[in-house]
């Protein structure tokens, strides 16, 4: 395997060589094209900063910064979290209110509402965002954030690559999007709630032999899709204390968290025989702040016991099926979702500490009234 | 004037030749049937002369002095033109720009008014005139001969060869496109070759016919003086009786089966007894 | 010699008088130009309007301007226009461009195969070519990470070697067998299957990031395009443009002929073959290399074309190259209104835009296909 990669990794090279000829051949195109761009800065003397973004790339950033584009949800929410959305003047579809897909999402995104809808993140329209005045865009490494550069430099729009969903880069960043922003004090705030998080769930689990440690087997919206390490979905079960039943099984060697879903035999879910169950999401119900029909959820929860041969495990006996909503789930890089699985596996442990107000507290960052995390959580009835 | 076949051997690989030695003499105007069973070589010769194959060696020449093998494709096609069974309708095209594709070897993107003079002559000269519009796909079978026919004579060619004509024509197709053929030999000098399945068409069309068996020739000459119930026996593995009627030679199958009766009813629609009677014969 | 001796005596009684003759081939093709000038003025029309269109409006006059700052290497001084002229020169010519020489090369390509393989359910992508640059492509994003651009060099050069390396390993292989259509059509489709397989087993192995950009490749657009590969596909098509011209009748013997008519017709038919294979070939990998795959296009754009202007190659070639242009330009054009200010990729769209059209052609057109 490794052979033909070594050799795969030479035809790249090799191919790669050619590629200056063709960069030689368009070299006057582009040149040109860059003066062009740099007189288009209104730059302010004495004004920019160079930030570290990241992949490690340098980018020289003009300050204050007044107009951003955000090309994710969770780009848009890191923003807001720091106390910048009012400054997002340009944004992927996906965090649109006013937009048909996010039509379970509203009133969490209402805030949003004055940016300029530019379509999916995968291919939007360049032009919207260079008309919408953004000078900044803050775009995450899993899309075409190397298009976004190609395209937007030449109008002095800076990209910057932050990762949202991430919560390791979430973490690191947050100081730095508010010095970007000029927010330093809610982003202050921000990473300090994001430490007392931690600082709950390692006071918590301090002292948790592996013995006691309970096991987990989580579905990602879909049968059978489990989560497995270089998956935000295995760190989550981990911080919240958790043994992740396939948690062995070994796709990326980097822990950057590149594999979101992983399929797994029915067959060896009933021999891992995990003590709980979590199956993140409702078929045929798109997740966001409206809250779900009641018959829903214990359909979908019922629906998992009732699989061939699964009321042979632990979980489906014990009655430790959980069935979430990602809204809740995921919120602040998945830590939130941390603190849930913590508390509901170890009850005793987490006595005095309650969900609602780390999810409160999240909420009101993102400028949303606080709403109770009972309502994006059911365990089966029975 | 004339076309010279030498020692023609033709194959593909070592030793699958497909023609072993052939000795062949057209003159300018006459009609030569190629005869023989499927498989007897027929078509490889018309292919070999027409240069579609290459020939492995021997010698064709035109004049006595024009080796063929050794002439560019461009030069050969204006000496030789060749005629397909049928008419490609993969893409349609309309009569007029079927036949110009005659003159192919004649211009390069634009086709020149005399050009266009051959393609009307020969538009003319078969008759199509009034169809020169339509689409090749209306026509019927033998309008769609004629216009490869057409095509042929655009090519203006001092050399046609015709692949079976016929074979996928009515009778009346069949005469209209044998006449055409003698009359273009007989009045423009052209030396033509034409392979044919029909022996009583054969010995009413041709002024001589090559009888090929297993890539070698048989026999050749006119009709009259080749045509033997031995040789028909030997080729085909049937049995005829000959005649003379208006000059012609005429082949019969020998009487006894009733089928064979019925079906040579028509003098002249021999083909079906004769099918017939080689069915048998193989079974 | 010969045919000029034959006398007439067939029914000839009109239209073959000596003046009728001269002004046939003449007058023959008029109308044919008339077509080829009419797209050409349609085509410069549609590239104004959709240089002019778009989230922030441009005036004829921004156009102009734009093309003449870069020419002079001048810079307005004020802001506002020196923007327009930006976004015209960075972000619209090199879409409408990429949208005109792409589907040119596309349709061109079509016609070749097409014509070659004398088949009129051929398009550019059936020797393989697309499946191979998917996987090309997808093999590039592996090793060059999923955040790679999608004009940026490994992805391009990754479809480009794919993509012509498939169609070598074909024309090799039929080599065998003398480059017969069928031989060639089946290999095609032996590859097809096989490269797809491939992209399929990167895909399974590969982490989700790298399937989303697997994916983002595979739609055909223009919304990520660069002057780099307009001015590529520009030189390209200035040598195989002439070049297919040139063997326009060639084509029409192998096309309308079939391959032992074509032969005793002078047409080197296996070397023609050969050498249009690899012209069409080198133009679709480059095009899928820039844009995606765009499938529409390549199959029916000659199809249209020749229901408008008929099958002579010498016509059909470049009106099957403006009808291409047009249909990817109009199609850009809707992709950005129907969802604005979100763009719609091309590929998706040129096949409601054109499908439409073909099936009226195809209904009010008797002298349809053959």
């Amino acid at each position: 395997m490794s052979h033909t990669g070594t050799r795969l990794r030479r035809t790249v090279q090799t191919a790669a060589a050619f590629g200056i000829a063709a960069a030689l051949l368009t070299g006057c195109a582009s040149s040109a094209a860059e003066a062009g761009a740099d007189d288009a800065d209104s730059v302010q003397p004495g004004g920019s900063r160079v930030f570290v973004d990241e992949l490690g790339r340098e980018v020289e950033i003009d300050l204050p910064v007044t107009a951003v584009y955000t090309d994710y949800i969770y780009q848009a929410e890191a923003v807001r979290l720091v106390g910048g959305n009012d400054l997002i003047v340009a944004q992927g579809e996906i965090t649109d209110p006013s937009s048909p897909l996010n039509s379970n999402n509203k009133t969490y995104l209402e805030s949003f509402a004055g940016a300029v809808n530019v379509g999916p993140n995968d291919a939007p329209n360049w032009e919207a965002i260079v008309d919408s005045g953004a000078e900044l865009a803050f775009v995450m490494r899993n899309g075409p954030y190397q298009d976004a550069i190609e395209k937007l430099e030449p109008f002095g729009i800076d990209v910057f690559v932050v990762t949202g969903w991430d919560p390791k880069v979430l973490r690191e960043y947050i100081p730095v999007l508010g010095e970007i922003l000029g927010t330093e004090e809610q982003a202050a705030e921000a990473a300090a709630f994001f430490d007392d998080i931690d600082a709950t769930l390692t006071e918590g689990l301090d002292g948790l032999s592996e013995d006691e440690k309970r096991t987990v087997y989580y579905e990602n919206n879909a049968e059978y899709a489990t989560g497995v390490p270089g998956s935000g979905w295995h760190d989550v079960i981990v911080d919240g204390g958790g043994v992740n039943i396939f948690g062995d099984v070994k796709v990326s060697d980097d822990q950057s968290a590149k594999v979101h879903s992983y399929p797994v035999d029915p067959v060896e879910v009933i021999n891992r025989d995990p003590e709980v169950i979590i199956h993140n999401g409702v078929d045929g119900l798109s997740y966001g702040y409206e809250v779900w029909p009641e018959d829903r959820w214990q359909g979908q929860a019922q629906a998992i016991a009732d699989r061939g041969g699964w009321d042979q495990i632990s979980a489906v006996k014990d009655g430790e099926v959980y069935v979430t909503n990602n809204f809740f789930y995921s919120s602040l890089g998945k830590k939130i979702g941390s603190v849930w699985i913590a508390k509901t596996l170890y009850p005793e442990r987490f006595e005095n500490v309650e969900v609602d107000d780390f999810f409160g507290q999240w909420l009101e960052l993102q400028g949303v009234d606080p709403v109770p995390s009972s309502d994006y959580v059911r365990k089966i009835a029975g | 004037m004339t076309l010279q076949v030498t020692d023609l051997r033709v194959g593909y690989g070592k030793n699958s030749d497909i023609l072993h030695d052939v000795q062949l003499t057209v003159a300018p105007g006459k009609l030569v049937g190629l005869l023989g069973s499927n498989g007897a070589g027929k078509s490889t010769l018309i292919k070999a002369i027409a240069g579609i194959n290459k020939a492995k060696s021997g010698a064709l020449t035109w004049q006595g002095s024009t080796d063929l093998t050794t002439l560019g494709r461009r030069d050969l096609a204006r000496l030789v033109a060749y005629v397909p069974q049928a008419i490609n309708l993969a893409f349609n095209q309309d009569v007029r720009e079927s036949v110009l594709l005659g003159r192919t070897p004649y211009f390069g993107t634009r086709p020149s008014e005399e050009d266009w003079e051959h393609v009307e002559r020969a538009l003319s000269l078969l008759g199509l005139d009034e169809l020169a519009d339509k689409q090749v796909t209306e026509l019927s079978g033998g309008q769609a001969q004629r216009v490869l026919i057409a095509r042929a004579l655009a090519q203006d060619p001092t050399i046609l060869l015709l692949d079976e004509p016929t074979s996928a024509l009515d009778i009346r197709y069949q005469w209209e496109t044998l006449t055409l053929a003698q009359r273009i030999a007989r009045e423009s000098g052209v030396a033509a070759i034409v392979a044919i399945h029909d022996l009583n068409q054969a010995a009413r069309f041709c002024d001589e016919v090559v009888f090929l068996q297993g890539g070698e020739i048989l026999a050749a000459g006119p009709p009259v003086e080749v045509y033997s119930s031995e040789l028909i026996e030997r080729v085909y593995g049937i049995v005829v009786e000959l005649s003379i009627y208006r000059g012609f030679v005429e082949i019969h199958p020998v009487s006894g089966d009733d089928d064979l009766e019925d079906a040579a009813g028509s003098p002249l629609n021999t083909q079906r007894a004769l099918a017939l009677q080689h069915d048998s014969a193989e079974a | 010699m010969t045919l000029s001796t034959l006398t007439q005596r067939s029914s000839a009684p009109n239209g073959a008088t000596p003046t009728a003759r001269q002004t046939v081939g003449r007058n023959r093709y008029r109308s044919h130009v008339v077509f080829v000038v009419v797209g050409l003025v349609a085509i410069l029309v549609a590239s104004v309007i959709s240089v002019q269109m778009g989230t922030s409006g441009a005036t004829i006059g921004d156009v102009f301007g734009a093309v003449f700052s870069k020419i002079t290497g001048s810079v307005p001084s004020d802001p506002a226009v020196l923007k327009a002229q930006t976004i015209i020169w960075e972000l619209r010519l090199p879409r409408v461009g990429l949208a005109i020489l792409g589907g040119t090369a596309l349709a061109i390509a079509g016609v070749l195969f097409q014509g070659l393989l004398r088949n009129p359910l051929v398009s550019p992508f059936t020797l393989g070519i697309a499946p191979a640059a998917a996987f090309g492509a997808s093999l590039a994003i592996v090793f060059a990470g999923s955040g790679a651009a999608i004009s940026g060099v490994p992805l391009v050069l990754g479809a480009l070697i794919a993509g012509i390396a498939n169609t070598a390993a074909v024309l090799l292989l039929a080599s065998r067998k003398r480059l017969e259509p069928t031989t060639l059509i089946l290999l095609g489709i032996a590859l097809t299957q096989l490269f797809g397989a491939l992209t399929a087993g990167i895909q399974y192995f590969a982490d989700d990031e790298v399937l989303a950009a697997i994916v983002r490749w595979t739609w055909g657009s223009v919304n990520n395009s660069v002057w780099y590969q307009v001015v590529t596909l520009l030189i390209l098509l200035l040598i195989a443009l002439p070049w297919v011209q040139l063997r326009s009748g060639t084509l029409n013997a192998i096309a309308f002929g079939g391959d032992d008519a074509a032969k005793s017709l002078g047409v080197p038919v296996t070397r023609v073959r050969l050498e249009l294979i690899a012209v069409a070939t080198v133009l679709t990998a480059v095009a899928v290399s820039f844009m995606g795959i765009i499938g529409f296009v390549g199959l029916v754009g000659p199809h249209i074309a020749r229901l408008i202007i008929g099958g002579n190659h010498r016509f059909l070639l470049p009106f099957a190259a403006i009808i291409g242009s047009l249909l990817l330009i109009v199609s850009d054009m809707v992709g950005r209104l129907v969802v604005a200010p979100a763009v719609m990729p091309v590929g998706i769209i040129d096949a409601v835009v054109g499908a439409p059209i073909f099936i009226y052609l195809i209904l009010s057109r008797k002298k349809a296909l053959g």
